[in-house]
């Protein structure tokens, strides 16, 4: 089946975002894609391009966004934050309602489902959701970075210390070739979008969590009486030589599916 | 500001974004990325490349691979010789766009290598972090498949979860194929030039300090721009592993790119078109 796929300009909150939109546009209802952040973006890339062209096949449009200073589109990473990506999601959703008459879900994948879950809280057009192992503590998120930029400093260390960026100031931290500003740190380590608890159950929003069995947030989720789908396989978002994302296309596939019949 | 654009090649479309010249400078810069990436590479360091280049005045375009990024096709259709005719596609697509122009390549990994086979098409190429160039037979390619092939037959009957999907029919028959008759190995091509392209080529070699490969590729390519007849100079990032992966690593490679894309445009704008060795050569 041949689908369109093209790249638009998204205006985002405050700046340009570059988009792909995968579908038919015109009718029917749409996804909004959520990336996760720093190198999990680049490993999921092709999980997101798959998942999108399988919901195509099943009538659904997409759109996946890179938020501002993240992927392709523009900005500075050492100025970007969690509240501006949570705005950036919530202006694509709006774009998103504008133009089409169907239904606007969401999905993400770590930290892109907390992001898609503080969005989708806040803009009554979007009527189902899907949780692809959210972050729950976002303090441990952040401290695991520190701890992955750690080991790869140590397996370096022979090469002497690294060089200071020009810019760079006690504010700015570099995870992972990263700058990543005072702002952003500040909003991972006050927990501003934990979802170690579960989501208030509303009527307008259908939800699905769905993560590996260890992954905190979903066991407390689904002691919070949603329900959770616990996951096997490998976390392909960690592996950089394309891991198999098979059950990530089909089950995702087939939450939404369901909620559009 | 970059505008997207898509290009039909074999099989589907490419996507990516080009962003054009300014002002009286004619050269644009065809940005490649590397295996498994996209085109804003890891940590970004090709979008800033390319917004780095963007403000010294020159063109870019930063595009994905078939089967990568956003362009059409599956990750285990990608070849070398798709990437390099994905490349020239690609290159002449700039000449029909933008007319006649310069054009110069900055390739990560991968693309380094994809880049620097398509050398009859650049002036200039920067090349971080560049491959090793293989040069083996088709029948030692043909040998690593096989043993890529029986290992994952090997894996897949001692796997209790592929037994159940085959059980209770959910198994697919169209990935499985792909699965089972792909192989993860480069395909044969020939990753030399074909020939000598002539003129007065010239490349930066930008290494990490900390790469174990540094070593090794530095002495092939050396050999390699030796007998294509092309001009080398070499930058050491100290310390830097593979991807240039911390800020300054990352500056410094990128000002070091933009600074030596700069002066090669100066010297062609000057028609200065002869080439000195310069004091760190391959």
């Amino acid at each position: 089946m041949i689908f369109p796929e093209r790249q638009i300009a998204v205006e985002g909150y405050g700046a340009v975002l570059q988009a792909v939109v995968c579908g038919e546009v015109s009718q029917g209802d749409c996804v909004v894609m959520c990336y996760p952040l720093f190198e999990e973006r680049k490993h999921v890339q092709r999980a997101y391009v798959s998942l999108a062209r399988a919901l195509a096949r099943r009538s659904i449009a997409s759109i996946r966004f890179d938020y501002f200073a993240c992927g392709n589109s523009p900005g500075r990473f050492d100025e970007a934050t969690l509240s501006q990506w949570v705005c950036d999601t919530i202006a694509v959703m709006d774009v998103v309602a504008a133009w089409r008459p169907g239904r606007v879900m969401a999905m993400g994948l770590r930290m892109g489902a907390n992001i898609a879950l503080a969005a989708a809280q806040a803009r009554e057009t979007c009527q189902g959701l899907l949780l692809w192992n959210p972050v729950g503590d976002t303090r441990v998120y952040l401290a695991g970075e520190y701890r992955r930029n750690g080991i790869r400093d140590m397996l370096y260390s022979a090469g002497g210390p690294k060089p200071s960026a020009p810019q760079a100031h006690d504010q700015v931290h570099d995870i992972a070739g990263y700058p990543v500003g005072g702002g952003l740190i500040g909003e991972l380590q006050s927990g501003i979008l934990n979802v170690s608890e579960p989501p208030s159950p509303t009527e307008r929003i259908r939800w699905g969590v769905i993560g590996s069995p260890g992954a905190m947030s979903i066991a407390s989720m689904s002691m919070g009486g949603l329900e959770a789908i616990r996951a096997g396989g490998s976390p392909f978002w960690q592996t950089s030589d394309g891991g198999d994302f098979d059950g990530f296309v089909s089950l995702s596939v087939e939450h939404f599916a369901g909620w559009a019949d | 500001m970059e505008e997207p654009f898509d290009l039909d090649v074999a099989g589907g479309k490419v996507r990516g974004y080009l962003r054009p010249p300014g002002e009286g400078v004619g050269m644009v810069v065809v940005i490649l990325h590397g295996w498994i990436g996209y085109c804003a590479g890891p940590h970004r360091i090709l979008y800033e490349l390319a917004e780095a280049l963007g403000e010294a005045g020159m063109g870019t375009v930063r595009f994905d691979f078939f089967g990568r990024g956003d362009s059409d096709g599956v990750y285990e259709d990608s070849t070398f010789s798709h990437a390099a005719d994905d490349t020239r596609r690609v290159a002449s697509y700039v000449r029909r766009r933008l007319g006649d122009c310069s054009l110069a390549m900055a390739g990560m990994c991968f693309g380094a290598t994809v880049g620097w086979r398509c050398m009859d098409l650049w002036d200039s190429m920067v090349l971080l972090s560049p491959e090793r160039v293989r040069k083996q037979a088709p029948w030692i390619t043909r040998l690593t498949a096989l043993g890529q092939h029986s290992r994952r037959i090997a894996r897949t009957v001692a796997s209790p979860r592929a037994w159940a999907r085959l059980l209770s029919g959910r198994a697919r028959g169209g990935a499985a194929y792909r699965f089972y008759t792909k192989s993860n190995a480069l395909p044969y091509t020939p990753q030399l030039p074909p020939r000598s392209p002539g003129g007065n080529r010239r490349v930066l070699m930008i290494l990490g300090g900390a790469d174990p490969g540094r070593a090794f590729i530095r002495r092939q390519y050396g050999s390699l721009n030796r007998k294509f007849g092309v001009g080398c100079d070499v930058h050491i990032v100290p310390g830097a592993d593979h991807s240039f992966c911390s800020v300054g690593w990352k500056q410094q490679a990128i000002s070091r790119a933009v600074g030596w894309l700069c002066l090669q445009q100066s010297e062609a704008d000057m028609g200065d078109n002869t080439w000195t060795v310069p004091s760190t050569t391959c």
